[in-house]
């Protein structure tokens, strides 16, 4: 059914074994979306950053159709396989990946072409616009061991949209900060992300980030896909599904939790 | 013969620089390789590159005696063919060095590469920098102290060589004769006082070397500390 759909605008089809049949990991992957966000959601190791760095160009899958639009990244039949630098995706590492011996502005700047010196303006009028969007341009000439995790992940962003991608990838962009911040980088990004008009792939294991994100939802499970669910309905229903599996634990947890803030107030 | 204290000196540094040089190119080219590439054979490649580390210099000088002495495959090929005679000149000095100094300095250059992560090199790529890019841009920028570090000691090393370069290159003053050779002859000969100011010379310069790679590896650590998360 799904399969069907590839007149869409986002479209992977991605097959690459590791390893022997018997022991080894294998991925098998198919899906496509119009949405401007598509996320994969599912259990580490269950192929979700093979896929996305497959797509960007970093990993060679064994067979397989990748394409943004009407731009053909890899096709194995036809014996398209673009380099990383030409396929245009912005990629937001886990971890960031920001390069520790450049500035914030060397850093964002990096991915731009300064081949045409007339256009130095126009870029700096860029890094500048972009910097602010994200509310980071008080930081350009400070290196990224200065700053901290929420920074990072703007700055991450910042570069990856300075070069001007077809495509961004996010992979757990909010693993690497605390409970607090998720909340207010969740509504933070989505805001401006709001205003760049590229799709963006989104990988995560927190439901949280579904429910905020996810436009189509790509539930993954051991190197397949196990579902894909595009209306709000079938994506919060796949939500619930999900809590009441976990329910039965939380309210089990829920009493001795309560009991223990008395004896807190008690004690206080 | 009597031969003033400088032109061991200036013989040393000749070879050893000359020799660091070749080293640095030889051992960082190496090293990339064997950090980013997979191929039959490698562990095997890599043991006998850094044999001339292990093996007492004497050794090495033997094989390089059987390589390029007048009689050795690759030497008598040169002398019939080019009329080049590299055993008993500085040219064989400096090749005894290399032999004993590449292993240093490609074993630092692929410690270096390797602690380079590969999400910073695959971060350039997505970014649209060609591979000679990533290696100038990123790898080379994140690695350059601890394979400066190597050199150094790479440097020390060559300065150092007698065993080797002895066989090589012989004892020559004037010519082949470096100052571990000069200091060796003059304790031989009784000269105390040029034997003193000898290995003074060789002292400072050692001790130089040595003090520089240090700070250098110090803030190598510092700055990887510096990195990410």
């Amino acid at each position: 059914m799904k399969v069907a759909q590839f007149s869409e605008r986002i479209e992977i089809r991605v097959s690459k074994r590791f390893g022997s049949r018997a022991i080894g990991f294998s991925l098998d992957v198919v899906f496509a979306s119009k949405d401007k966000f598509i996320v994969l959601f599912g259990p580490s190791g269950s192929g979700k950053t093979l896929t996305v760095k497959s797509v960007a160009g970093l990993v060679t899958p064994d067979r397989g159709r990748i394409a943004v639009g009407s731009k053909v990244l890899f096709d194995s039949d036809e014996h398209v396989n673009l380099s990383p630098r030409d396929r245009k995706i912005g990629y937001v590492f886990q971890d960031y990946a920001l390069f520790p011996h450049l500035s914030l502005r060397e850093n964002i700047e990096f991915g731009m072409k300064k081949s045409r010196c007339r256009r130095c303006e126009e870029h700096r009028q860029r890094v500048h616009e972009i910097m602010e969007m994200l509310e980071i341009d008080a930081l350009a000439g400070h290196y990224p061991h200065e700053i901290s995790g929420g920074q990072k992940q703007r700055v991450a962003i910042a570069r990856a949209l300075a070069s001007n991608p077809n495509l961004l990838i996010l992979d757990e962009p909010f693993s690497a900060l605390d409970v607090l911040l998720k909340e207010r980088m969740r509504a933070e990004l989505i805001q401006a992300l709001g205003r760049f008009d590229i799709p963006v792939i989104m990988i995560t294991h927190d439901p949280r980030d579904v429910e905020m994100f996810a436009q189509t939802l790509v539930i993954y499970k051991t190197g397949r896909v196990e579902e894909i669910c595009r209306e709000d309905g079938a994506i919060s229903g796949y939500l619930q599904g999900l809590m009441a599996e976990t329910r039965p634990h939380r309210q089990e947890r829920t009493e001795p939790a309560g009991t223990r803030k008395v004896c807190c107030a008690v004690a206080g | 013969m009597q031969v003033s204290c400088l032109t061991p000196l200036l013989i040393t540094l000749k070879v050893a620089g000359t020799a660091t040089v070749f080293s640095l190119c030889l051992g960082c080219a190496l090293g990339i390789l064997f950090a980013r590439r997979q191929f039959p054979g490698k562990d095997i490649l890599d043991t006998l590159i850094t044999l001339p580390l292990v093996f007492p210099p004497t050794v090495v000088g033997y094989y390089l005696m059987v390589l390029i002495g007048r009689h050795g495959w690759l030497g008598q090929w040169l002398y019939e063919t080019f009329g080049i005679r590299l055993i008993f000149t500085c040219t064989g000095a400096v090749i005894a060095a290399v032999a004993v100094s590449v292993p240093i300095v490609y074993k630092s250059a692929r410690a270096s590469f390797e602690a380079v992560e590969r999400d910073f090199e695959d971060a350039a790529r997505t970014l649209g920098k060609p591979e000679t890019g990533v290696f100038l841009r990123i790898t080379l920028p994140l690695s350059w102290r601890g394979i400066l570090a190597g050199t150094m000691i790479a440097f020390a090393r060559s300065m150092g060589e007698f065993g080797a370069t002895l066989m090589v290159a012989g004892n020559l003053p004037g010519r082949t004769q470096t100052l571990s050779m000069a200091i060796y002859d003059a304790v031989q000969a009784g000269e105390s006082m040029r034997a003193n100011i000898l290995v003074l010379v060789t002292t400072i310069a050692c001790g130089f070397i040595l003090f520089s790679s240090q700070t250098l590896l110090k803030r190598a650590h510092w700055s990887a500390g510096g990195g990410i998360e």
